[in-house]
């Protein structure tokens, strides 16, 4: 167990300088660009003039631009480790603290609703296959294949629509207390708690068919043992990396979501970022978010093992 | 599980997935015929019509420029699948090339991809997408680029993994001693036979894609106006929510109508493809 | 005494390519304290046949007849009632332990589940008896081994376990289905002999399932054959090995090792689609007009002996 969980270490931390060098060579394979994209911002503090020669100049020699993008990125990692992230171009405060500051809002928003969408999946999931072909599975089974269909983002204008502007009841928009949480954590969960719901039930009913199961009938044992204790363990192997897939997915929705709400988190950064090309505030949050969904990735991977025993003898 | 298994009567008796075929004969069709079927030209500005409600003369109303929003959704139907159309061509062709070549080859090319492959996955896929906007700017091109780039992977996965198991078939063995070339040998045994999974993947992949490509456009970030384009048409329509629900109801409804119907023939195509499911009531 | 008698047994599954008769009209008893073998080529219905026993198929099938247990029909029974047959009366032992256990339980909880389960234990009580149990089965250290999983165990070992599991709650009867498939000639041995001396020992009657002849006849007291579903043979296995009736049994045992190796012409009938009049008359070299119209009852021989062929008419 030990050494599986070594060896995941390990790949976790060459995936992570794998992936922080993508997005650092990506976002840096335009340098007299982004020198000038920088330069409008610094000097002119406006998109739509165009910077002399020399205010380019000036702004590669500050930030290193010139140098060799490898060497670029060992000083960039140098200081990340540090905790030095870079200054943003719009704002001129450090990456770090603009993400910082952002960080409580988008935990609060992703934990919510990956919660709330494990809360919803996993029991109706389980119901579906258990009375399959039943009433109750297809009334499941047409809701979650609606909920993955639905694009978050139309989902949360209908509920503003809805419940802010038709009853009142909620805000459309703002942070810091529970009711203006309640919609963008519906938007972000329903479609994840549709794929969950979709992906316990095949599970189930693949598990359901195996021979082991007709085994635990064959003893004597009752319906709801079979699954409680035979059949549960089993379905959940497949679905518990599919949950780490799916905060993936949540972390990528957080970017629309909050954007709709203007919920002050790291989604709404990356994209203002974006739109303003503030190069080392996308770099910040981009490898943020990525090193967010791999921890996540090697917990489940982790649990995976701990679940399934098969897992400390092979695989490949 | 081979090509032929797949009968179109069986994916016609199924009822979702007939209903996902007809609604996408519908919206093609809509496509294909958006300059004769549209009622106005989708970009024509009248700002005395502007914000009008859904009426006789304006079926889903105007909008704040006053453009017809049906001629609208029409020609935006066809952006979106024009598009999707394009990545899922480029990233199937693409990724099954890859798929295949790193699985019948195996040793080191495989490796690199495998790992490259490890590596791209380790973001969630908007968000890589969002680096690569990030890095060449919005537009409908680098929407394309975008989603291209990592819309791959996923192809390059099934096929491989398909590709691993047919290579170790005895006909493989047998086209080899009949002399057959490793070039023939991929085209006309090992293709063939990966393509069921893929075509499952194409058709679930299609509705990801029209998502994506609609996430996009309502971030500012893809089609820029004045391109009709459905999220594109959502984003400048949450403005004006509270007094022409239209303009976001329209265009919302269409993204999730295209993504159902292609849902619905994916999972009647793995239905059928599953030899678990052929026994029936 | 007859422990078990199935009369008039009929499973099919409906798919889509038809109507797959898998056991059909089958009658079959029995009796207290015998290993009857039930041999028969892959595919012929064995399985389902046991399958339908202790009413283990999947909900699409259509189980018809009557299958008499200590006084009660298994086919009529309740789920409840059918629960307290199954593991304490009548057990199985199924074929491929690797996919008949649970991966993601240790092998020694569900050897205890029948002990809870049946004889109302408590885990700690339920998992001493299992560890007995193991070691009857001639596990090398149960106490240690009972902790592994499925996947830690060899073929054999499983088979222990799979056995162990079965007999737990000394049944009546065991459904033994292929229990030596996959193994090695040498642990098959090994297998045969536990199997004979557990099964012995506690009284119990055992319907073994195989179609490996050595197999049955080093375990059976009588032996039932199939072919396409149905029974077409029933007889001591000391008749049958020295002179069989049917046709069929008479390729069957030409065609093993010892007698020459000498195929039956021919491919065994799909069980949608079966021929008409005696369903062996395609293969058969005696075969008469008859043959081709008619279907032949089940025919009185002698000595208990039973045969479905016009031969005996």
């Amino acid at each position: 167990m030990l050494e599986i969980i070594l060896k995941r270490i390990g790949m976790f931390i060459l995936v992570v300088i794998a992936s922080t060098a993508l997005v650092f060579f990506m976002l840096h394979s335009l340098p007299g660009e982004s020198a000038e994209v920088m330069a409008k911002y610094i000097f002119l503090g406006n998109v739509e003039l165009t910077p002399s020669n020399e205010a380019i100049d000036i702004i590669k020699e500050k930030y290193d631009l010139e140098k060799p993008l490898f060497s670029q990125y060992v000083t960039w990692v140098w200081n990340a480790i540090h905790g030095n992230m870079g200054t943003s171009y719009q704002t001129n405060s450090p990456v770090t603290e603009e993400i910082l500051i952002r960080l409580p809002a988008t935990i609060t928003l992703a934990f919510v609703s990956i919660l709330l969408s494990l809360l919803i999946g996993i029991p109706a999931g389980i119901i579906a296959a258990v009375k399959q072909n039943s009433f109750t599975d297809y009334f499941c089974s047409t809701i979650s294949v609606l909920g993955i269909s639905i694009p978050s983002f139309w989902l949360a204008i209908l509920l503003i629509y809805v419940f802010s502007y038709t009853l009142g009841l909620t805000p459309t928009m703002g942070y810091g207390d529970f009711k203006s949480l309640i919609l963008p954590a519906v938007s972000l969960g329903t479609p994840a708690s549709a794929v969950i719901a979709r992906l316990m039930r095949s599970s189930m009913l693949e598990v359901m068919r195996q021979d082991y199961i007709r085994t635990a009938i064959g003893k004597g044992l009752s319906y709801r043992m079979v699954i409680l204790r035979h059949a549960l363990k089993n379905t959940f192997i497949p679905v518990i990396t599919i949950i780490g897939l799916e905060f993936g997915h949540l972390l990528g929705g957080t970017v629309i979501i909050e954007t709709i709400f203007a919920w002050p988190g790291i989604g709404r950064l990356l994209i203002t970022s974006i739109t303003a090309r503030d190069i080392p505030v996308i770099q910040g949050c981009i490898v943020f978010i990525t090193i967010t969904y791999l921890v996540i990735n090697f917990i489940t991977d982790i649990s995976y093992s701990y679940l399934d025993p098969r897992i400390g003898r092979s695989k490949h | 599980m081979r090509f032929r298994d797949i009968r179109l009567d069986d994916l016609l008796r199924n009822k979702a997935s007939f209903l996902g075929l007809v609604i996408i004969g519908i919206l093609a069709f809509t496509a294909i015929a958006a300059d004769f079927i549209a009622p106005y030209d989708p970009n024509k500005i009248e700002l005395d019509e502007k914000l009008k409600p859904p009426s006789s003369e304006h079926i889903f109303g105007t909008d704040q420029l006053g453009r017809d929003q049906l001629s609208r959704v029409i020609h935006g139907t066809q952006t979106t699948f024009k598009l999707s159309l394009i990545i899922v061509t480029i990233t199937a062709s693409f990724g099954v090339f890859i798929g295949i070549t790193a699985g019948y080859f195996g040793g080191f090319i495989d490796e690199i991809l495998m790992r490259l492959i490890d590596v791209l996955l380790a973001f969630p896929s908007i968000i890589l997408a969002l680096v690569i906007i990030g890095s060449l700017g919005p537009g409908i091109l680098n929407t394309v680029i975008a989603i291209s780039l990592v819309g791959w992977l996923y192809y390059a996965r099934v096929a491989r993994a398909s590709t691993l198991s047919i290579k170790e078939k005895e006909y493989i063995e047998g086209a080899r001693a009949m002399g057959c070339s490793e070039m023939y040998i991929c085209t006309h045994y090992i293709l063939p036979n990966c393509l069921p999974p893929i075509i499952v993947l194409v058709t679930l992949n299609m509705g990801g894609v029209i998502l994506t490509i609609a996430s996009l456009g309502f971030l500012g970030l893809g089609a820029q106006p004045p391109t009709p384009e459905w999220g594109t048409m959502l984003n400048e329509g949450r403005e004006f929510l509270r007094d022409c629900p239209w303009l976001s109801v329209v265009p919302g409804a269409l993204i999730m109508i295209s993504v159902l119907a292609f849902n619905f023939i994916g999972d009647g195509l793995r239905d059928i493809l599953d030899p678990r499911q052929q026994v029936i009531k | 005494m007859t422990l078990l008698s199935i009369r008039n047994l009929k499973s099919y599954f409906v798919t889509r390519d038809g109507v797959v008769k898998a056991v059909n009209q089958v009658s079959l008893d029995i009796f207290e304290n015998e290993t009857l073998g039930l041999v028969g080529e892959s595919g012929c219905g064995k399985t389902v046949l046991a399958l339908s026993i202790l009413r283990l198929l999947s909900e699409n099938t259509v189980v018809e007849g009557k299958i008499s247990f200590k006084g009660n029909d298994l086919l009529r029974l309740n789920e409840e009632g059918m629960r307290d047959i199954r593991g304490k009366e009548i057990a199985q032992i199924f074929q491929n332990p690797l996919s008949s256990l649970n991966p993601v339980l240790t092998i020694g909880l569900q050897v205890s589940e029948p002990f809870m389960l049946h004889r109302g234990m408590k885990l700690s009580d339920a998992w001493q008896s299992a560890i007995s149990m193991l070691r009857a089965a001639k596990i090398p250290s149960p106490a240690e081994r009972g902790k592994e999983y499925p996947h830690q165990f060899s073929g054999g070992m499983r088979q222990r376990a799979m056995i162990s599991m079965g007999l737990a709650c000394n049944p009546a009867l065991i459904l033994a289905d292929e229990p030596t498939k996959g193994l090695d000639v040498t642990i098959q041995s090994q297998i045969i002999e536990l199997m004979r001396e557990l099964v012995k020992d506690r009284k119990a009657s055992m319907l073994l399932i195989t179609h490996d002849l050595a197999v049955a006849a080093e375990l059976c007291d009588r032996i039932a054959v199939m072919y396409s579903g149905e029974i077409v043979e029933v007889s001591e296995i000391k008749d049958f090995l020295s002179n069989p009736g049917h046709p069929y049994c008479r390729g069957l045992l030409r065609s093993l090792p010892l007698n020459g190796m000498e195929p039956i012409p021919g491919n065994s009938p799909s069980l949608i689609d079966v021929p008409e009049g005696c369903r062996f008359h395609p293969r058969c070299k005696y075969a008469m007009e008859r043959c081709r119209n008619e279907h032949p009852e089940m025919y009185e021989v002698g000595n208990g002996r039973k045969t479905r062929c016009f031969l005996y008419a």
